[in-house]
């Protein structure tokens, strides 16, 4: 009896966590699917198959680098040049994954690997503005729902065209940038001095793009620590950040 | 094995240890105090460097749109702190300001 009525309770758990991370995932949704669109629409130009454009999609599961990639592969670029691309324009999830894993609720070893494959720039931004510590079944509802969301949308795009105008589009893909904003100004109005660790990491971004050998491979990794490196020891933050 | 697929793995394999090694070997709970803090920063600087400059040409060749849309997103939040809100009106901006 008492046995069943556990299970019941952690069973209930973990589908209001799975249900959080789909709404969560929702306006991910929508942006990757439309972006991921553009990306089957411009394998099919290149003509490539459709098993190749979802091979990238499931397989690699990182946008931009998926469009770069494929530009690279018409320019007639060595695969190795563009696997060493793909890498250093990949490997700002490093440290997203490290920022992530101190919040982390104590997953199990077999969630660890899925966790990882799911770290993107949208489902690390959505799952991180949550407060306190995050359960690893939600972490992964949003990854799963957005990932769908990314292989489908790649699908569709190669078989069905644009079935979305060109001007929608553009605007939820524009809808990803939303997002962020959507999801920076609330910790901002919470503890106002984090729109400058924000804009310091932005203009950052933007300045070091244009430096030989940082260039925008790497800008975003190096704006990204150095700002967060300032705020925490040059420039402490007086307010405590509202998700420590 | 053809080219596609090769390329397919190996960029696989290169994007995906960078997300793996700290989920599968940081201890958060051994982390000095400084290092936890730097880590709870990353996620308000990662907002920032995404948003600036890549948003502000978020729609294809408009900047002057794309910060407008950004901006409506800015004041929505403000206001009401409603994801799927902030996103409906924005994009629904968005596509009003295209087609006009």
């Amino acid at each position: 009896m008492l046995e069943t009525g556990k299970n019941n309770k952690s069973e209930k758990q973990t589908i209001s966590n799975i249900l959080m991370g789909l709404k969560d995932a929702f306006p991910i949704m929508l942006g990757y699917f439309s972006v991921a669109m553009a990306f089957g629409l411009l394998v099919k130009s290149v003509d490539l198959y459709l098993k190749d454009s979802v091979l990238f999609s499931t397989v690699v599961f990182a946008g931009a680098s998926q469009f770069m990639a494929l530009n690279m592969l018409i320019n007639g670029i060595s695969v190795l040049s563009i696997v060493t691309a793909t890498f250093l324009v990949n490997f700002r999830h490093f440290i997203m994954s490290a920022s992530l894993s101190s919040r982390l609720l104590k997953p199990r070893k077999w969630q660890i690997p899925f966790i990882a494959f799911g770290v993107t720039d949208e489902t690390f931004s959505v799952v991180m503005a949550r407060e306190g510590v995050l359960p690893p079944v939600y972490v992964m509802a949003v990854s799963f729902f957005s990932y769908i969301s990314w292989g489908s949308g790649t699908a569709a795009g190669f078989l069905l065209g644009s079935l979305i105008p060109e001007a929608l589009g553009d605007s939820l893909g524009m809808g990803l940038y939303v997002l962020f904003m959507s999801l920076l100004v609330p910790e901002i109005k919470k503890a106002p001095r984090i729109i400058w660790v924000a804009l310091t990491a932005g203009i950052l971004n933007t300045v070091l793009s244009y430096v030989p050998l940082i260039g925008s491979s790497w800008s975003l990794v190096f704006g990204v620590i150095i700002s967060a490196l300032l705020f925490t020891f040059v420039f402490p933050l007086e307010t405590e950040v509202p998700n420590e | 094995m053809n080219n596609i697929l090769v390329l397919v793995i190996l960029m696989a394999f290169v994007t995906y240890i960078p997300r793996l090694l700290p989920l599968a070997f940081m201890k958060a709970d051994r982390l000095p105090e400084k290092f936890k803090l730097f880590l709870s920063y990353i996620p308000y600087a990662v907002l920032g460097a995404l948003i600036i400059p890549d948003g502000l040409s978020g729609i294809p060749n408009s900047v002057p749109i794309s910060i407008i849309v950004l901006t409506v997103a800015a004041i929505v939040s403000w206001y009401k702190n409603n994801v799927i809100l902030a996103f409906v009106i924005s994009v629904a901006v968005a596509w009003g300001l295209q087609s006009f």
